[in-house]
């Protein structure tokens, strides 16, 4: 049983010079429950549109996604409650400390007051944040922000986890904690669904990669089913494979990561 | 009330934010604190300073002699200057009795005269080279036989040195004219009283703390607004364009609120900090007012008292402005994606408030007709009536609902801009785009946005049509009643559907225009018929508990005698069919459907019958009007269609109509000559109540969809 359901999404925004850009353009695919997913692909290639309807944070213009039973485009704020959201540019309330970040964001999804002390707790513990929970955030170091958006997406306590390029400039060692934060967010049963240029990451973090290129999706499956299909063996032939072949048909001659 | 945990955990963690922020704290209370003081007490040093120094201030007074003469030159400046002397004398021989009066500045002020003799003095002045030049007309008589002497003094307008030099020089000759017609009337042993007749005075009869009102009242309320808007600025661009710069925004979205209660949460922030600067310059004007030595220089005389105990009821009554202002900022703020750019929008805003604020601060300019229903204006002419002790309820309430009508509408648009997709990913397109009419989706119903943001802009309108054709005194009303049946399908009918052909809305849906089942139609016409009945016995029951004003109660005979010689059929078409059509229209059609959507079955109703009742200007009415709009409301939202409410409004104005006009129908009713507050036999009141009811029974029963 899918936990996440994506039917024909497709996205267009109007430009200023009065045409229509479709952002995704018919992007189909199914996450079974306690995986993780990975979407890649260039710059531009839809992957943000995508999550940021899948997490019911803008409509689709046709199609449909489904999380958790509850249809995105009709009852966003039923997916709200069951997702945790991490943006990719993610600012943080530079007058408040993490831990009132993270008390706002809980009373926000409706936990009640005792609830919300609980969860702040285990949180700052979770992702080992004693050390800044209480210094305001315009203090913080990028990784120190990072985990406190991590902390943020997860005070809702989520069955799905959607993240938009978590570890985008991040320093190696800031890199392996989110890393090794979503394995063990993995190993407690929830699903996520991340996006990321970072070959190798991908390659040895997703149980299933989707590949993303000017608003539709070009191949899906696991490694193994990757490579069989394109007959090469590291993921970023593939990826370089298939969107050469891509780019061939794409008359506006997109460009390649 | 969970919706309410949800905006006050909003409310409470913006004000931490902001109250966190030193940029506000600055703005909020360093600045009036430290400002009035300073301003008041420095401009009232300054003026007085200057006042004083005037008339001390050594002045040259130029002589004008004839270059052919050149004899005459020094007897002209001894002349003047025994004049001079002369007026010296009286001054001193007047000074003991009151050291302290106007009398010894004058003395000061001959005390600094030089003469100069020019022989051009109208240039002499014109380039600067004297004050005031003094020209003696010469009458060529002897002077044993005096007749009336004649000087012109020339002084230069443009010129603040030689306009306080000449009120100078006037007072030492009309001095020197008053010593003169006193030795002629001793001469002549006349009584003094001859040169004052008829002596009049007159008194002031206003209380201290009304005088000291009207110094208050022309100055206060322009600042109080102005800071109350100036408060809001920086929190609402903090909150909504500063959110979107810094990122926070998108983590906000991805929670499961609202985008109202965000922006509920957020605008209440804005006008509680609004309210705090308000509250805050309040004080500190008042404080410098009362302890920095300003109510003792301007209430010297003893008829002036600034009516500071007044301040605290006008910072209640600045509550809905703050609540106007902070919305229309934070909607305004709402649609930029930059501080910088936030700014730049902010600008034009306090224009567009300043202009109807100076107006409004003009002397003469009155809180009566429209004035009490332009946003800003209202608010500055209502704390200048309260400054002068004038607390009338009606017009309060007039001010009070109009301003909570704009703030309402604003605070929708504000929650509609901040929910737009293009308005918070500022990469995923282009904001303007979003909103050319290209990319609007067909829809069959107005967005709320759309129908508020319409309905706010007709009110004033409305309401300015709906004074300008009052009739004027040797018109008949007749007059009245024409325009308003021109006007209102314009105002209320063709400005809303030129909208909604622009944003795409289907009209037919849009409005109701598709038929409706034969029952509703049933229901309209028994509550058409009846609706007449409970409606009267309502306001004879109003009147009982407070009595309507006579003037009211006799507006049936303006409208009787304005149709005099007309056929029945124009009263009906002008006051039944017309309102009925063009007011369904626009209410139960345009922003009933806006509000369809986005607002619960009630709310809506009850909110399109309030804004229903405002509209009829009567605001003793409101009641009826109202309770009128909601069960119109309620037969429009079960049938899905505007006809069963036009046809129950024209049925109910057709009847009020007909009985006032034929008065047969009463006569057989048994109610002849029937007054507004006389109540009805109880049959009458019992058949109609049951036709009201069993049309609402019948409306509701049939709900099959």
């Amino acid at each position: 049983m899918p936990i996440i359901r994506a039917n024909q999404l497709r996205k267009s925004f109007p430009t200023p010079n009065g045409t229509l850009k479709h952002a995704v353009d018919g992007v189909s695919f199914e996450i079974e429950a306690g995986t993780i997913y990975g979407l890649l692909g260039p710059n531009g290639a839809g992957k943000t549109t995508t999550l940021r309807m899948l997490g019911g944070l803008i409509a689709p213009t046709s199609g449909e996604a489904i999380i958790d039973g509850h249809n995105v485009g009709e009852n966003p704020f039923a997916v709200k409650h069951s997702i945790g959201f991490l943006t990719a540019n993610t600012g943080l309330y530079q007058r408040l400390s993490p831990r009132e970040i993270l008390q706002y964001f809980a009373r926000l999804y409706g936990l009640a007051p005792e609830r919300t002390k609980e969860r702040v707790d285990h949180l700052i513990d979770w992702l080992d944040m004693h050390s800044f929970a209480d210094l305001r955030c315009g203090a913080l170091s990028t990784g120190q922000k990072q985990r406190t958006s991590i902390a943020r997406a997860l005070v809702g306590d989520p069955i799905v986890l959607i993240m938009d390029e978590p570890t985008l400039g991040l320093d190696v060692l800031s890199n392996r904690i989110i890393l090794d934060f979503i394995r063990r967010e993995h190993d407690h049963g929830k699903t996520i669904i991340l996006s990321t240029h970072y070959l190798d990451e991908a390659e040895t973090i997703c149980d299933r990669i989707g590949l993303i290129h000017g608003g539709k999706l070009m191949a899906e499956g696991t490694m193994e089913e990757l490579q069989a299909a394109s007959g090469e063996e590291k993921l970023s032939a593939i990826f370089l494979k298939l969107f050469g072949e891509a780019q061939g048909e794409d008359e506006n001659g997109r460009l390649l990561a | 009330m969970l919706m309410n945990r949800r905006i006050l955990t909003i409310y409470t963690k913006e004000l931490t934010e902001l109250l966190r922020d030193r940029r506000t704290l600055i703005a909020m209370i360093v600045v009036p604190i430290a400002l009035y003081p300073l301003l008041i007490i420095g401009s009232v040093h300054l003026l007085s300073v200057q006042d004083g120094e005037r008339k001390t201030e050594k002045i040259t007074i130029g002589i004008q002699y004839d270059p052919e003469h050149p004899e005459d030159k020094q007897p002209a400046v001894w002349h003047l200057q025994r004049q001079l002397h002369a007026a010296r004398d009286i001054i001193r021989d007047n000074r003991d009795d009151d050291p302290d009066d106007v009398v010894s500045n004058g003395l000061a002020s001959i005390e600094h005269m030089d003469i100069v003799v020019v022989s051009d003095v109208e240039q002499a002045v014109a380039l600067g080279a004297c004050d005031v030049g003094v020209v003696y007309q010469s009458n060529g008589s002897a002077n044993q036989n005096p007749t009336q002497q004649r000087v012109t003094i020339k002084y230069d307008k443009a010129e603040l040195r030689s306009e306080s030099a000449v009120a100078r020089v006037r007072e030492v000759f009309e001095l020197l004219s008053r010593n003169l017609t006193m030795e002629i009337l001793i001469q002549e042993n006349l009584p003094f009283w001859i040169l004052d007749p008829i002596h009049v005075s007159a008194e002031n009869v206003a209380t201290p703390q009304k005088v000291g009102g009207m110094v208050l009242g022309s100055i206060v309320p322009l600042v109080l607004v102005l800071m109350t808007i100036t408060g809001a600025i920086y929190p609402a661009i903090d909150l909504t364009a500063g959110e979107r710069e810094r990122g926070t925004l998108e983590t906000l979205i991805v929670c499961p609120v609202p985008p109202v209660e965000l922006m509920t949460g957020k605008y209440l922030v804005v006008a509680t900090v609004a309210m705090m600067g308000a509250a805050l310059n309040l004080i500190s004007m008042g404080a410098t007012l009362h302890f920095g030595g300003f109510t003792k220089m301007i209430s010297a005389s003893g008829d002036t008292e600034l009516p500071l105990e007044v301040l605290p009821v006008i910072l209640v009554v600045l509550v809905p402005f703050a609540m106007l202002f902070s919305a229309i900022m934070v909607a305004v703020c709402s649609y930029a994606r930059t501080f910088k750019e936030a700014q730049n929008y902010i600008m034009p805003v306090i224009l567009a408030a300043l202009i109807p604020g100076g107006v409004a601060a003009m002397p003469g300019t009155e809180l009566s007709g429209i004035n009490a229903y332009v946003p800003v204006m209202n608010m500055v002419l209502l704390a200048r009536e309260m400054l002068l002790g004038h607390f009338e309820l009606l017009t309060i309430t007039k001010v009070m609902l109009s301003t909570c009508v704009y703030a309402g509408s604003a605070v929708m648009v504000a929650s509609h801009v901040f929910s737009t997709e293009a308005a918070i990913f500022a990469d995923s397109a282009s904001l303007k785009a979003s909103f050319s009419r290209q990319f609007i989706h067909p829809t069959k119903y107005p967005t709320s946005t759309l129908a508020l943001i319409t309905t706010a802009i007709l009110f004033p309108i409305w309401m300015f049509v709906q004074f300008s054709i009052q009739p004027a005194a040797d018109q008949s009303a007749l007059h009245t009643f024409q325009m308003t049946a021109w006007l209102m399908p314009i105002a209320l009918v063709l400005i809303p559907v030129m909208l909604l052909a622009y944003f795409k809305v289907q009209i037919v849906s849009a409005l109701g225009l598709s038929g409706a089942k034969p029952r509703y139609l049933v229901a309209a016409i028994l509550i058409g018929l009846g609706g007449w009945i409970p409606a009267h016995e309502l306001f004879a029951l109003q009147d009982a508990i407070s009595p309507v004003p006579k003037a009211i109660l006799e507006s049936n005979n303006t409208l009787m005698s304005a149709f005099e010689n007309q056929g029945l059929w124009v009263p009906l078409l002008l006051i039944a069919v017309i309102p009925a059509v063009c007011e369904e229209l626009f209410f139960r059609g345009f922003l009933l459907s806006g509000l369809r959507n986005s607002t619960k079955k009630w709310t809506a109703i009850i909110i399109v019958a309030c804004v229903f009742a405002i509209f009829h200007i009567i605001l003793i009415k409101f009641v009826i009007t109202a309770v009128l709009g909601i069960v119109l409301g309620y037969l429009c939202w079960q049938s899905r269609s505007i006809f069963p409410s036009i046809l129950a409004h024209m049925l109910h104005n057709g009847i009020a109509v007909s009985i006032a006009f034929i008065p047969s129908i009463a006569e057989k009713m048994g109610i002849d000559k029937l007054a507004p507050t006389d109540h009805l036999p109880v049959h009458i009141i019992a058949i109609g109540t049951a036709m009201v009811v069993g049309g609402i029974v019948i409306a509701k029963d049939s709900q099959a969809e």
